[in-house]
């Protein structure tokens, strides 16, 4: 194996940790409602503050990254996410469980942010969106194991454990981040370029309404991965059950998301591509929560919602080229 | 803008699913809301069309 995919292996397995931690709440929801007595809106914004930092660190996270190289920003990352989870897992309160979750949050982005930024500096010119779309089926994939996993450790241990496994695999990578990862030749370090601000409005307005899109979209896939368990255990599934079934839709979207971008390059229609799979994805939705067989309906969402992402990523690139 | 965009819409969504089902008592809301959202893609892809297809408009009228 080259060195770039090993070095590809590493940012894989690292991501993995990230979507884990993330996924966490969802999937000890019933665990942590119980102990803390939170209502669904405290259990929302536990899952949401996860990705809040992001507000505020997107930018001048690059920026550090430039700054100070970002093998060290990913290694602090990690820390917080060590950090954050840690507070999260022996949190005594709803109050407690969101500042472990914010500083689990901050290193999440910071690490999020930085592993883009390795893909692209050991692939650069070559396999780069082969590279890029196995880096970001690492969160998901780190999603679905949170989902079948961690119910059933809670169930054989304790919440407390199966939360700091999260810890444990946010170590891992650490460990595995500091001894086998090493930045390419010529990366990092240096002066910090400066954010340019000087941007056409009309760059500016494909770049709003794009990242309107784009949040839209996720946000739609987020919140039927972090609330299904919770549904499908309120129409009688376990909670291991309703994990398994989630996560393998979650994985089935892995499959169904590069085979979708496959598709929109044979049609060559992207508009109607767009329009059509973000409206039957909807509707599979709505059948998730109002048809029978809502297991059914949680696969057909998997596999539907493959089709509008790699089209609606590619908006803006194509629109405002580099 | 655009991940700030995408990671305030991750971190909204969440807590205001939560809200939504807390005032509906319906575990089903969330996912309704996500139907909801998923919907809404399209006209603010629509948008994002339209802003595109500006330049090309006005270069065409001179």
């Amino acid at each position: 194996m080259s060195q770039r995919w090993a070095m590809l292996l590493v940012i894989f397995f690292t991501r993995t940790s990230l979507g884990f931690q993330f996924q966490s709440i969802a999937a000890l929801t019933p665990f942590l409602v119980a102990a803390f007595d939170l209502s669904w809106a405290q259990v929302g914004l536990l899952m949401g503050l996860f990705m809040l930092p992001g507000v505020v660190f997107a930018l001048p996270g690059g920026l550090l990254g430039q700054r100070f190289g970002s093998l060290r920003i990913v290694i602090a990352g990690l820390g917080l996410m060590i950090v954050g989870g840690m507070v999260g897992s022996y949190a005594g309160g709803f109050g407690s469980a969101v500042l472990g979750r914010t500083l689990a949050g901050i290193g999440g982005v910071l690490v999020n942010i930085m592993l883009a930024r390795m893909v692209a500096e050991w692939f650069r010119g070559r396999e780069l969106q082969t590279a890029l779309g196995l880096m970001l089926a690492a969160w998901p994939f780190g999603m679905a194991l949170a989902l079948m996993m961690l119910g059933p450790l809670a169930l054989l241990a304790s919440w407390r454990v199966a939360e700091y496994a999260t810890v444990v695999a946010a170590g891992l990578a650490l460990g595995i981040m500091a001894l086998i990862y090493q930045e390419p030749p010529g990366a990092g370090g240096g002066e910090a370029a400066r954010p340019r601000l000087n941007v056409p409005a009309r760059v500016w307005a494909l770049a709003v309404s794009a990242g309107i899109g784009w949040a839209l979209l996720n946000a739609s896939i987020i919140v039927v991965a972090s609330f299904a368990p919770s549904f499908l255990m309120s129409r009688g599934a376990s909670v291991s059950e309703a994990g398994l079934i989630t996560g393998a839709a979650l994985w089935i979207s892995i499959v169904s998301v590069p085979l979708g971008g496959l598709v929109a390059d044979r049609v060559n229609r992207p508009r109607l591509l767009i329009v059509a799979g973000c409206l039957v994805a909807a509707v599979a939705m709505i059948a998730i929560a109002c048809a029978p067989m809502p297991a059914v309906w949680m696969v057909v969402t998997g596999i539907l919602l493959g089709l509008p992402p790699s089209i609606m990523m590619a908006l803006l690139p194509r629109a405002v080229p580099a | 803008m655009f991940y700030v965009l995408f990671y305030l819409g991750m971190a909204v969504s969440q807590t205001l699913a939560g809200l939504l089902r807390d005032l509906s008592g319906d575990p089903a809301m969330p996912l309704l809301f996500a139907a909801a959202l998923m919907a809404f893609t399209v006209p603010a892809v629509a948008l994002f069309w339209r802003i595109e297809a500006r330049p090309a408009r006005d270069a065409s009228e001179v």
